[in-house]
């Protein structure tokens, strides 16, 4: 008779051990599965550069789906709800003036303020759209970038490294050697045949905001 | 008494590791490391892999290393060149972001790393 209790004594340490990959705490917040859970951070405000009314899409971990905070350089502050915990949507309030504004949000969990990851946002009556890649072509030892919103000195940042002051005349075009990217090397001497074939994935920066997106190419290091 | 002694065995030998099972969910991956990158942002590590096996297939490909959720085993050198690791993932996660500019941006990857052990 007690054998047919067995079943459910055995799920029932099931439930009990099940960590917490989805991660909605008692608080309303949710953490991303990865990240430190029982804390807010802000990664990305997207766009860059926005008008006072414009609407920004922050992106993070451990946002509430009651009450946020979010702070305009630790001045104006305006309130918001997530969704899904990792991304928010915010209205740029009109009365901010012109200028550049650290971006934090807060809420039960604390504050996402971290000297380590700056997140600003710009706001302007003429906001320009961050630079875009549409395409990438790879040869021999050169990368050529097609988009547009290319300024006269970009920033590139690569899973090889970075290169600061790729200059792009066109506006629409760029290119750069895969050579003299700061972690080339490193990535070289882990070769261990006579080619390594690798997709890099490539964001582009300059004073208009980062590409949202990665590009990735695929290349070959001799 | 013996019923008694039979259904504690059984829940202790079949329970605990159905437990255990339920504990890391995931699918099982093994690859080579060619070179890693610390992810500034999330505080994660984004580990590139040739050849990477997540079927009998080999691919090559990024998969992502949490401090804050993947469960490290022997012996224990994630992310380090030249070495073989073996483990589990859950596809699809965004875990690695990296300082670029005025914020963060998302590296992408295969998914995240549930549990990980390395050969060396």
């Amino acid at each position: 008779m007690r054998l047919r209790i067995l079943p459910f004594l055995i799920f029932a340490f099931v439930p009990l051990s099940i960590p917490s990959f989805a991660l909605p705490s008692s608080k309303n917040t949710i953490s991303i599965p990865g990240m430190l859970s029982n804390k807010v951070v802000l990664f990305q405000a997207f766009p860059y550069e926005v008008k006072p009314g414009g609407s920004l899409n922050l992106s993070g971990s451990g946002f509430s789906t009651k009450s946020n905070t979010v702070s305009f350089g630790g001045g104006i502050k305006v309130e918001a709800t997530s969704t899904n915990g990792f991304n928010l949507k915010v209205m740029v309030p009109n009365t901010l003036s012109e200028g550049t504004y650290k971006l934090s949000v807060s809420n039960i969990l604390g504050s996402s303020e971290n000297p380590n990851i700056p997140v600003s946002v710009k706001i302007t009556s003429n906001p320009i759209s961050e630079p875009i890649i549409t395409s990438a072509i790879f040869n021999i030892d050169t990368i050529t970038l097609k988009g547009k919103g290319f300024t006269s000195t970009n920033g590139l940042i690569t899973t090889m490294g970075n290169l600061n002051g790729a200059i792009s005349t066109t506006g629409t075009e760029l290119s750069f050697k895969v050579s003299d990217l700061s972690d080339y090397l490193k990535v070289k001497n882990t070769k261990k045949t006579a080619s390594l074939s690798l997709p890099i994935w490539i964001f582009i920066q300059n004073e208009h905001g980062v590409s949202k997106t990665a590009y990735s190419v695929n290349i070959k290091i001799q | 008494m013996k019923r008694f002694i039979l259904v504690l065995f059984a829940v202790v030998t079949l329970g605990f590791p159905i437990a255990t099972f339920a504990q890391v969910p995931g699918s099982p991956f093994g690859g080579f490391v060619n070179f890693s990158i610390p992810c500034t942002c999330s505080g994660t590590l984004w580990v590139y892999f040739t050849p990477l096996y997540l079927s009998n297939v080999p691919i090559t490909g990024p998969l992502v290393y949490s401090p804050f959720s993947t469960i490290l085993f022997a012996q224990y050198a994630i992310g380090v060149p030249s070495t073989w690791e073996l483990g589990g993932y859950i596809p699809g996660v965004q875990a690695c972001w990296i300082v670029c500019g005025p914020a963060c941006c998302p590296l992408p990857s295969l998914g995240l790393m549930t549990k990980v052990g390395t050969g060396l």
